[in-house]
């Protein structure tokens, strides 16, 4: 027979061996908890700790940067590094060495507790009712059920997944925004392919010179004459709250600029309609910013630098080293500082856009920068450092029929990004080490045109490699950016030159001196070209062989801004008031 | 008992402390002005011919000793002596690497990619278990296989899983099994390698999630038997086919039956069947009715199997890399995302068009068409098999081991108080 309770009759020896056993079982249960607890503390402090990342270590780097011939600060660096090195190493071998120390623990209790258990274990006492077996028939219910639940999941699965069809749809067919496929003077590869940003709708006008920054409108509709003190064709004309030479930007039926003073820095949003004033905002209490910002030349201010919109946000820069972003309603959305930017004149850099990257040339006399935020939450996704010496250009995004390209002219090089990691896909020393550089680049059918106020503007065929194609060296841009097709390129010069040259060759097709200089840039809307001098005229002319004057427009303003050219209408920004002029 | 209820107290202290080899390479290598070059970086050698060849003599005759142990000895205690050997040479002096389980991965990628050949080794690993499972039952699961001795091991206090929920969860296994074989036949992933729950043990080394879900079975494999040889292992199901067309079985009892009952508590894995004449029968023509339908129904659940595996083939498609990348890829060039990845980063630096990309990831997720349709038709099919089987009658005079499931360990052998010589009844206590 089988004993219910078998304890009063084991033997002594196999209570005491129970005994030892259970003994032996807390006291390795006991040591094991006392080590897990060290090592989780220990597994916790190794991996909460950045030792590389701490504020000395940064500071020293800093410090050896700014000094690089300090031999005994490079010394502290080391032995700073040595120490976190070892200190992280020491802690692994101690918890490698305290995870062997558990498991020979885990393996002594396991062992002594069921030793414990087996002395102790009672035989099974079948009941005197034997247990219902289950019907084959719910478990027939069961197995379907496992079945329906694969079913459901997956289902539940196909539903809750990313669509499929994102593979399955051809790739989007190259942008016309920025050229076509490269021709002329650059060597061009294969046309393939490519994932190219869809074009930005003709209503709007986003960023500085217009969609990809490149002074080129999308359509052709433009008006061509107008008379700002006679106010004709003027829509409306509506002050501006507060001064700045930046441009302003459009989407849809809001017109979009900023205005500073050292105190303050402001967003503006004005309707397209009617010109109000439909919301203002200060950028004030950024993080990290400084109370005090950094000295600018007056005529710089710190509203320099041109907005961005992407229609869904404005996106704004300040010469303080702040950048905002609001909803186009006028909520913020996030903002952030740069850093306070080291440069003589004032940032003037204008923002840039491509899809998923808000674009910042972030130069200044430390060195040169080129970054992109995520347009919804301010976060750096890339900061790509540049071989240059401080500059003003603003990036221009153009399709170079393979790809899309980040270029950005500059003293020495000019550069092109990959806009997805801002990797310099090819550079090119244009300018050496003379001139400073404000104009920003143009492009156009594989060509690249880029210089600046007495050194020279270079055509650049795209890499890589770049090359080369020619030279010129008279009426040269200081501030005002060039605009080019495929056969002309038009520059405009601060002393009041216009000239057009044969975009292939460099040939000198025209050249016209004017009375007053030029801060404007030049927009290419159509056949033709619009360009407003520092008195508020607008110079309209057809892009042709000859020079021919269509139009000489009045603003009645002076005008430092380019102005924006969506569909049907140009908004220009005076020195103290923006207009709207239509048909 | 107080000490059982320590055990998973102590493996969850376990948990943390483990990680040691999962920490990353975090600093950056140190720039060295003084000329000296860091030494190149080089791959473990691998193991070696003769090496290889000692592993399979002691698979082999890790095999045989068990199928001694469970069919002729009979002894539990053996097959644990065993069982606790092979976890310290196959899980940790040969860290648990190549093992059977795995080695369905490797089989699945030779077949289905002519670039890839399995060494003559690995096959012998996937195939010996299961050549013993045809003779013997799964003797492999009972004390070779260094995961279900780690389970074993730590099962202290049993409880019974209620049969409706073993056979609902008995699905898993095929659906793993498939997954792996799918994953890895179109090179996207070895699957069952990257969840092994146990090799991060065996290493000392490991991500922290691979000690979680290690840890977290071990948890419950102190009150569940052996909870991922039953419920998840993809071999397993494998084994449980041979096992059931085995020419020899370990028995409870070693000569017939006397129904005392005292077996029926004995099995913690739940593959002990009972005798059937005290179960209600139905009527015979209910039972055939039932079978003609349900063999009507099985092309229907393959079918409809194989659709739902047409649903998900886009999702499982994204276990293969170049399918992320790809979508990543376009996402961002489409702006619709910005955060880039390592991978992302990579890939736009390496200047490879995208359109080789995408052609590349559009032919994978063909390939994950067909092979999640054969998926799902898999699938119906072990639903169906099981809804047959378990529609046919089967009569049994004893307590007999449910071949499919019973992993052979022996623990039902000490409570059977018949002895060998025929007519003998060992008394108890």
């Amino acid at each position: 027979m089988i004993e219910p309770d078998r304890r009063k009759y084991r033997s002594a020896a196999a209570q005491a061996a129970a005994r030892a056993a259970a003994a032996a079982a807390w006291v390795s249960g006991l040591f094991g908890v006392v080590l897990a607890a060290l090592l989780v503390l220990n597994h916790v402090q190794v991996a909460a700790s950045a030792p590389l990342q701490d504020e000395t270590l940064a500071a020293l780097r800093k410090a050896v940067q700014a000094n690089p011939g300090d031999a005994a600060l490079r010394e502290r660096i080391r032995a700073y590094d040595l120490l976190a090195r070892r200190a992280f190493f020491t802690a692994r071998s101690q918890i490698r060495t305290g995870g062997f120390l558990l498991l020979a623990a885990v393996a002594i209790f396991l062992a002594s507790a069921k030793t414990a258990a087996e002395l102790r274990r009672r035989h099974y006492l079948p009941p005197k009712c034997p247990g219902g077996e289950t019907p084959p028939s719910s478990l027939r219910r069961a197995a379907a059920a496992g079945g329906g639940l694969l079913a459901a999941a997956a289902l539940l699965l196909s539903l809750a997944s990313p669509p499929a069809d994102l593979l399955s749809s051809p790739p989007p067919p190259p942008s016309s925004t920025a050229g076509a496929a490269p021709a002329g003077g650059g060597e061009p590869g294969p046309a393939q392919p490519f994932c190219a940003p869809e074009p930005v709708p003709d209503h709007a006008w986003p960023q500085f010179r217009g969609p990809g920054g490149n002074g080129t409108a999308v359509h052709a509709e433009a008006p061509l004459r107008w008379d700002g003190p006679k106010g004709e064709h003027i829509l409306w004309k509506t002050p501006v709250p507060r001064p700045g030479p930046s441009s302003p930007v459009v989407w849809e039926n809001r017109v979009f600029l900023t205005g500073a003073d050292k105190e303050t820095c402001e967003v503006f949003c004005f309707d397209a309609g009617s010109g109000a004033l439909l919301w203002r905002k200060e950028i004030r209490d950024v993080p990290g910013a400084p109370e005090r910002p950094p000295e600018v030349m007056e005529s710089t201010g710190y509203a320099a630098p041109t907005p961005a919109t992407d229609g869904k946000r404005v996106f704004a820069l300040f010469g303080t080293g702040n950048v905002a972003a609001f909803t186009l309603d006028g909520a913020p959305v996030w903002a952030r500082h740069l850093g306070v930017p080291k440069n003589p004149y004032g940032h003037a850099s204008s923002l840039a856009l491509f899809p998923g990257r808000l674009l910042v040339q972030y130069d200044d006399e430390k060195g040169g920068r080129l970054l992109a935020l995520d347009p919804a939450t301010g976060k750096i996704l890339w900061d790509q450092a540049r071989p240059v010496k401080v500059s003003w250009a603003t990036p221009v995004v153009a399709n170079t029929g393979s790809r899309m390209e980040v270029l950005l002219n500059s003293k020495p090089l000019l550069t092109s990004h990959d806009p997805m990691t801002g990797r310099i896909l090819w550079s090119l020393d244009h300018l050496g080490d003379e001139g400073e550089v404000a104009p920003s680049a143009a492009y156009a059918s594989g060509r690249v045109f880029a210089g600046t106020e007495n050194v020279s503007m270079a055509a650049v065929a795209v890499g890589p490699p770049p090359r080369l194609l020619w030279k010129f060296e008279d009426d040269l841009p200081d501030v005002s950016s060039p605009a080019a097709t495929e056969r002309f390129l038009v520059m405009a010069s601060g002393g009041g030159v216009i000239t057009g040259l044969e975009a292939a060759t460099g040939k000198v097709l025209w050249r016209r001196e004017l009375e007053e200089g030029f801060h404007a840039s030049p927009v290419i809307v159509g056949d033709r070209a619009y360009l407003t001098d520092r008195k508020g005229v607008t110079f309209v002319f057809r892009l042709a062989d000859r020079w021919e004057e269509l139009a000489r427009n009045p603003l009645g303003e002076k005008v430092s801004a380019t102005p924006a050219f969506p569909r049907g209408r140009i908004y220009v920004r005076g020195e103290k008031h923006l207009y709207a002029i239509g048909p | 008992m107080p000490l059982r209820r320590l055990l998973p107290a102590g493996l969850a202290l376990l948990l943390p402390v483990l990680p040691a080899g999962a920490q990353q390479a975090r600093f950056p290598q140190p720039e060295f002005e003084s000329g000296y070059r860091l030494p190149e970086v080089t791959q473990p050698s691998p193991r070696s011919p003769a090496m290889e060849l000692v592993d399979l003599g002691a698979l082999a005759a890790a095999l045989g000793l068990s199928a001694w142990f469970a069919l002729r000895l009979r002894s539990r205690r053996a097959i644990f002596l065993l069982m606790t050997a092979a976890l310290l040479y196959f899980g940790f002096w040969r860290e648990g690497c190549v093992c059977a389980v795995g080695s369905i991965q490797n089989i699945a990628l030779a077949l289905f990619s002519p670039d890839y050949t399995v060494p003559i080794s690995v096959i012998a690993v996937f195939l010996l278990p299961l050549l013993f499972a045809l003779f013997f039952g799964r003797v492999f699961c009972a004390a070779v296989c260094p995961l279900g001795a780690a389970q074993d091991l730590v099962l202290l206090r049993p409880v019974r899983v209620p049969p409706l929920l073993a056979r609902v969860l008995s699905i898993l296994p095929p659906l793993y099994l498939g997954l792996a074989v799918l994953a890895a036949a179109a090179g996207a992933d070895f699957l069952i390698c990257r969840y092994d729950p146990f090799v991060g043990f065996f290493r000392l080394g490991a991500g922290l999630e691979m000690f979680l879900w290690g840890a977290a079975l071990l948890l419950v494999g102190t009150v569940v038997g052996r909870p991922y040889c039953r419920f998840l292992c993809p071999y397993g199901v494998l084994l449980g086919w041979m096992s059931r067309l085995s020419r020899r079985h370990l028995t409870v009892t070693p000569t017939v039956c006397t129904v005392c009952r005292l077996c029926e508590d004995s099995c913690p894995f739940g593959a002990l069947l009972r005798p059937t004449p005290g179960q209600p029968s139905e009527g015979r023509r209910a039972g055939v009715r039932r079978l003609a339908l349900l063999l009507g129904l099985l092309p229907l659940l393959v079918a409809a199997g194989a659709g739902a595996g047409l649903l998900v083939h886009a999702p499982l498609s994204r276990l293969h890399a170049t399918v992320r990348l790809a979508e990543q890829v376009l996402l961002e060039r489409t702006g619709k995302l910005a955060e880039t990845t390592l991978e992302s980063r990579t890939f736009h630096e390496s200047d490879r068009p995208v359109e080789d990309l995408l052609r590349r990831a559009r032919d994978l997720r063909g390939r994950f068409r067909t092979g999640s349709a054969l998926l799902g038709a898999f699938l119906g099919l072990t639903v169906g098999g099981a809804l047959l089987r378990l529609s046919v009658r089967r009569r049994r005079t004893g307590y007999e081991p449910d071949r499919g499931a019973c992993l052979s360990c022996g623990r039902c052998i000490p409570f059977c108080p018949v002895e060998r010589n025929p007519g003998a009844v060992r008394t108890a206590g």
